[in-house]
């Protein structure tokens, strides 16, 4: 393990100095990690170094000096500058830069290095998608129906996943051992089989290694307790012993593989997230309802010690999948940075060489969350929230970010489905539009982007009549009651946002993080306020990271407020009595401070 | 007494034609008051009185709900304007076409008050309706939550009222990590205001002027907090002392923070549900007194806490299905009034009702959730403006029946509302009168028959049990004789309607009791209000124990208003009259 992760510094590096020109680590007279970052502010006008006095006072920042993914376009973000990536496939020739939705007009070509950005999106449909992310910040790719010679014009620091699944039920049953029975592992080495199934086997194409498993369900202690082949009738002592081996016995097989992969070559091994991993070993609670737990707690979360630091140690890397029940800008970007602070706590208590990398990836729609109609169900989340998304789980300690979505293959996120009665479709610019109904002379009613509208017909005449959805309002405003609309089909997709646009969003939350990112990869997450508070009390999400004297804060309001907030942050970085008042509004913005010696 | 009837109608004459020649002068705001209610309803006939002797009112003289049908209530009646869109059927009425809504009385014309202030604080299914009613009929205060589908139309005068339910101390600690009723770890005020401010949920809503915030929780006395484990046992008595006084500082900030942090942000018209300055009384209520120089609550906190805020709410959710309601509602408003009156700053008091009754406690209570009689809410509400308050708040939610009455379920507890004889099973007829309340115990859905026993209160389970008579009647029928839910709003909306052609006159006038209404309640005598403006004295009276079962009373009034030898008989029923009397 520790001879991995010296392979995985070593490249780390190794690929930093090729494309930056960086000296190593220990070797500077100026500071590396802030170079890109201080030259940024002779690169963007606005944007400044915002010196403080570390002592006791109240500190308003100037939102005029602060970062937003704005001020970038035109700006060169890279040195050398990464040449463009060509767009590829079979009608690559029509297709015009700035033309897709998701494109940041006037961005120029960039590349993460030191923090994972990951896609994986759609499938062959969406070549274009992956095309241009290669070119804008996302520097490791899921393949998605494609392999990585597919795409050998990427640039040459991209990275591959390779996921494979370990299908455990196999294994007990060739074992002819009851599914499910991991205390069986705590004294079977699994090693021999799963070098036989050749998914830990080198394969130079890829770099990560994402560990799958396919298994039986992890019981918790409870319901491993009411098992029939659990020793109830056993001293409280055997017990015990029983429950750790069964623990253990679940840890080996991630610890097995990640190991297996480690000796056969591979330098990064990680884990996708799965029900039994981080929601046991740190559990955010239900979001949606309460939000009052508190950060995790190495000592005494049970399912870390029982089995969680046993898996995470053996593994470079965490997966954290997910995926948004509900329309709730705010909550999802702070549910990321629970499973954050939650990791990064957990992460605390083990050797740092041992520590993995928490890669929050997210889906970009909204699930759902349950039956029936909901009009939020597969909607696109707003641009905004995935360039929060992309930024702050970076600035509360997480490795890398990304999107995941799996699509039909063949279809294109840039096309719009059609229209069809039932359809909830979202608008992506603002217009003005009389009612046709139900009732004559009812005032005009304006649109907006994200608004989402119900369609209720299509007109043989081509047609189509639709109502604006209005959460909160009864049925969510559909019904035979409430305004209708209509207009040509052809000028309703005029208006309509297709599924990938807000890729943008993570584009451009990936260019305001790329100055900085070696300042984030070596500094430290800090934090004023829980992200718990933040939830309750609709605070601008704040966070922080710190570099020596240097401070990369991300601030974003995302609660809808009429007025202009501030994230307010008392005793700043331990200073008793210093305040740090950071102006807040709906864009992703980054302010970089810089303490003066006392 | 043939005599001093006669007599009575002289001075009723006299004062008639005086009121006539004043009216025309409009000298005086009361006369007028009196001389244009006068003008529309003939059978009112306000009394002058003798020097000493008796003088017995008949009922006819004063003015009950039905003299005031299809009366012009309002010179300037209230208009809705045009609705923006149809209301969707969850939330319009749901009656069947043509059909008036249960919760309209029979031709009450809209009416505005000018010197009260009532706040319609009603939300859930097939309200909106009801909301364009009650702005038309006595309420000037809504509540925020309808959307701009109802606001856009409601009359130009109308007041918006935000609703906090907030901030929720308990999750509030928990979410900044303080452990549960702690509140001496609580920050100082002035960071706790800073803190809730920056949540920005106490922003200003620019369309609203009013903000109640929904408080309950709960504190420790000396004696209880004593006794917790966190308490510091054994410090020196100096410092448990600065302990203590930081927990009861602590748990008034948590009142006053968030009033600080809306007033901050532009809020005005600020109360909290949750803060009495005597908290409502039931039990001892006959003895009640206020004491606003020794009561501890109101010296140690109470009185910061008034300071902070505009408005008292006087809750008086009834708990009880008992006669003696009306007089617990009008003797809380009377002691509320008094630790009010207390202070330099009087500040306006609001009743605060419930349509239902509360239930006073856990387990089964046939009366929980039955909607307070329509006598009951008409006599509270009018008698209610003869205290001295400000108005009334009604808030209600969660119950959507305004066109039909219950549906019966079983362990549903139904309330009569018009008599009915039924067999019982052994075949014994039963009459079922006004007000019984029936345990529907099971619903056959094929037969569409409800099996159900009759309420006996002071019986085994209340009249519940396998001794008592069951009966089993058709569904539909059975739900014939029910009480809707709505018929609280009958009382409510009469009650105000009533006290409208009085509003000046009580509104200015000397609120008087000539039997203190704690008394009324703990005699469980017929309810009598007054106040008195000049020479005119305005009298309510109001009988509960007609609902009851019992027989209308009179009001014996002697030495009225401290005059020797003079006594005043009023009559007492279950509608509530207002009668007009003057000094000679």
């Amino acid at each position: 393990m520790r001879h991995a992760r010296k392979l995985l510094w070593a490249w780390g590096v190794g690929l930093v100095s090729t494309v930056l020109g960086y000296a190593a680590p220990g070797s500077p007279p100026a500071d590396p990690a802030l170079r890109s970052a201080v030259a940024l502010a002779g690169k963007v006008g606005r944007f400044k170094v915002i010196p403080f006095r570390p002592v006791a006072g109240e500190v308003t920042l100037p939102q005029g000096q602060s970062l937003s993914a704005d001020d970038l376009a035109g700006v060169q973000l890279q040195e050398p500058p990464l040449e463009a990536v060509a767009a590829s496939g079979p009608s690559a020739a029509d297709r015009a830069p700035g033309a897709a939705a998701y494109e940041m007009k006037g961005l120029l070509p960039f590349q993460l290095n030191e923090l994972y950005a990951v896609a994986d999106y759609g499938g062959t449909g969406n070549v274009f998608v992956y095309d241009y992310l290669a070119g804008h910040g996302v520097n490791t790719f899921f393949p998605s129906g494609y392999t990585p010679a597919d795409r050998s014009h990427y640039p040459a620091a991209t990275r591959w996943v390779k996921r494979v699944s370990l299908n455990w039920h196999w294994w007990f049953s060739n074992k002819k051992i009851p599914d499910g029975r991991w205390d069986a592992l705590a004294e079977i080495d699994p090693t021999p089989e799963i070098a036989g199934w050749k998914v830990c086997d080198p394969d130079p194409a890829y770099q990560v290694l994402l560990l799958s498993m396919n298994r039986a369900p992890l019981l918790d202690r409870k319901a491993l307790r009411e098992q029939e082949w659990y020793p109830k009738q056993a001293p409280e002592g055997e017990q015990a012993e029983f429950e750790q081996r069964y623990y253990v016995g679940f840890a080996r097989i991630y610890a097995a593989a990640a190991l297996l992969a480690h000796q056969q070559g591979w330098q990064t091994v990680g884990i996708w997230s799965e029900p039994g991993m981080l929601d046991t070993w740190a559990p955010s609670g239900n979001l949606w309802a309460r939000m009052t737990e508190p950060i995790a707690d190495p000592e005494t979360s049970w399912a870390w010690n029982a089995y969680g630091k046993l898996i995470a140690a053996n593994v470079d890397l965490i997966v954290q999948a997910t995926n948004f029940p509900y329309w709730n800008e705010a909550g999802n970007v702070l549910w990321l940075l629970r499973n954050s602070d939650n990791m990064a706590a957990l992460n605390a208590s083990l050797p740092e060489e041992e520590r993995p990398g928490l890669v929050q990836i997210a889906t970009p729609t909204s699930s759902g969350g349950g039956g029936g109609w909901r009009w939020w169900a597969g909607q696109p989340l707003t641009e905004e929230t995935i360039t929060a998304l992309t930024v702050m789980p970076l600035l509360a300690g997480a490795r890398g970010c990304g999107v995941t979505l799996g699509l039909d293959p063949k279809v294109s996120s840039s096309v719009l489905p059609p229209l069809r009665e039932g359809l909830d479709a979202m608008l992506k610019d603002t217009f003005t539009l009389r009612p046709t109904g139900p009732v004559p002379d009812l005032p005009e009613v304006t649109f907006k982007p994200n608004d989402v509208v119900h369609v209720t017909m299509l007109g043989a005449d081509g047609s189509v009549t639709f109502q604006r959805v209005q959460p909160g309002m009864p049925n969510n405003g559909v019904g035979d009651w409430a305004p209708t609309f209509t207009l040509p089909q052809a000028e309703l997709d005029r208006h309509r946002m297709t599924l990938d646009a807000n890729l943008r969003g993570m584009v451009r939350g990936l260019a305001l993080v790329k100055p900085f990112e070696a300042l984030i990869r070596q500094g430290e997450a800090k934090r004023e306020v829980r992200p718990q508070v933040q939830n309750y009390d609709t605070l601008p999400i704040v966070r922080r990271v710190k570099y020596g004297r240097h401070h990369l804060l991300a601030a974003w309001d995302p609660w809808g407020y009429k007025r202009p907030r501030e994230a307010v942050l008392r005793d700043f970085d331990g200073h008793a009595g210093l305040t740090l008042r950071v102006p807040a509004d709906a864009q992703v913005r980054l302010y970089l401070l810089e303490e003066a010696n006392q | 007494m043939s005599i001093i009837r006669h007599s009575l109608l002289v001075a009723g004459l006299a004062l008639l034609c005086g009121l006539g020649s004043l009216g025309a002068q409009a000298a005086d705001p009361g006369l007028a008051e009196i001389a244009a209610l006068k003008a529309k309803v003939r059978s009112f006939v306000p009394a002058t009185l003798p020097a000493t002797g008796e003088v017995v009112l008949r009922p006819e003289q004063g003015v009950s709900i039905d003299d005031l049908r299809e009366v012009e209530l309002d010179d300037k009646p209230p208009v809705l304007g045009k609705r923006l869109a149809p209301y969707p059927p969850e939330m319009a009425d749901d009656c069947p076409e043509g059909e008036r809504p249960l919760y309209q009385p029979e031709a009450i014309r809209p009416f505005r008050f000018r010197y009260f202030h009532n706040e319609f604080n009603v939300f859930g299914g097939h309200t909106w309706s009801l909301f364009d009613y009650a702005a038309l009929h006595g309420f000037d205060i809504l509540v925020r939550g309808v959307p701009e589908e109802v606001r856009s139309h409601m009359p130009a005068d109308t007041h918006w009222l935000h609703m906090f339910y907030g901030p929720g101390w308990d999750e509030w600690m928990a979410v900044h990590q303080i452990p549960e009723g702690r509140y001496d770890l609580l920050p100082p005020l002035e960071t706790l205001v800073d803190m809730l401010v920056e949540s920005g949920k106490y922003d200003k809503d620019p369309l609203c002027d009013h903000l109640t915030f929904d408080m309950e929780h709960g504190w420790l006395r000396p004696d209880n907090l004593r006794k917790q484990d966190w308490y510091p046992k054994n410090a020196t008595a100096e410092e448990q002392a600065a302990f203590e006084q930081r927990y009861i500082r602590g748990f008034a900030n948590t009142l006053i923070a968030p009033c600080l942090a809306a007033r901050r942000q532009g809020w005005k018209n600020l109360g909290i549900y949750g803060f009495y300055p005597y908290p409502r009384q039931w039990g001892g209520l006959d003895k009640a007194q206020a004491d606003p120089a020794g009561d501890w609550d109101w010296n140690t906190w109470g009185k910061d806490v008034y300071n902070a805020v505009d408005i008292i709410y006087a809750s008086v959710y009834s708990f009880y299905w008992s006669p003696g309601n009306v007089a617990y509602v009008l003797a809380n408003a009377d002691l509320q009034k008094q630790m009010v009156d207390s202070m330099p700053v009087k500040k306006p008091i609001r009743f605060y009702f419930m349509p239902t009754l509360h239930g006073g406690g856990g387990g089964w209570r046939w009366w929980q959730g039955q909607p307070i009689a329509r006598e009951e809410f008409q006599a509270s509400l009018s008698l209610g403006l003869f205290t001295g308050v400000d108005g009334a708040d009604i808030w209600s939610g969660g119950r959507s029946e305004f066109c039909s009455p219950p549906i019966p379920k079983a362990n549903a507890d139904l309330m009569i509302a018009d008599d009915f004889v039924a067999d019982s099973e052994a075949g014994e007829a039963m009459a079922f009168k006004r007000y019984d309340v029936v345990h529907a115990l099971s619903v056959d859905p094929e037969k569409k028959t409800v099996r159900f026993q009759k309420i006996a209160p002071g019986k085994p389970n209340q009249g519940v049990n396998d001794q008592a008579p069951f009966y089993t009647t058709d569904a539909d029928e059975l739900r014939s004789h029910l009480i809707p839910f709505a018929e609280s709003f009958l009382g409510i909306f009469e009650g105000l309607a009533l006290a409208k052609p009085f509003e000046y006159l009580l509104r200015h006038g000397e609120v008087k009791q000539d039997i203190p209404s704690t008394v009324q309640f703990g005699k469980g005598l017929p309810v009598v209000r007054r106040v008195k403006l000049g020479k005119i004295s305005v009298i309510g009276t109001y009988d509960p124990n007609v609902i009851f079962g019992g027989q209308p009373r009179n009001v014996t009034l002697p030495d009225f208003d401290g005059h020797a030898g003079l006594t005043l008989v009023l009559p007492a029923e279950a509608k509530t009259r207002i009668f007009v009397v003057m000094e000679p």
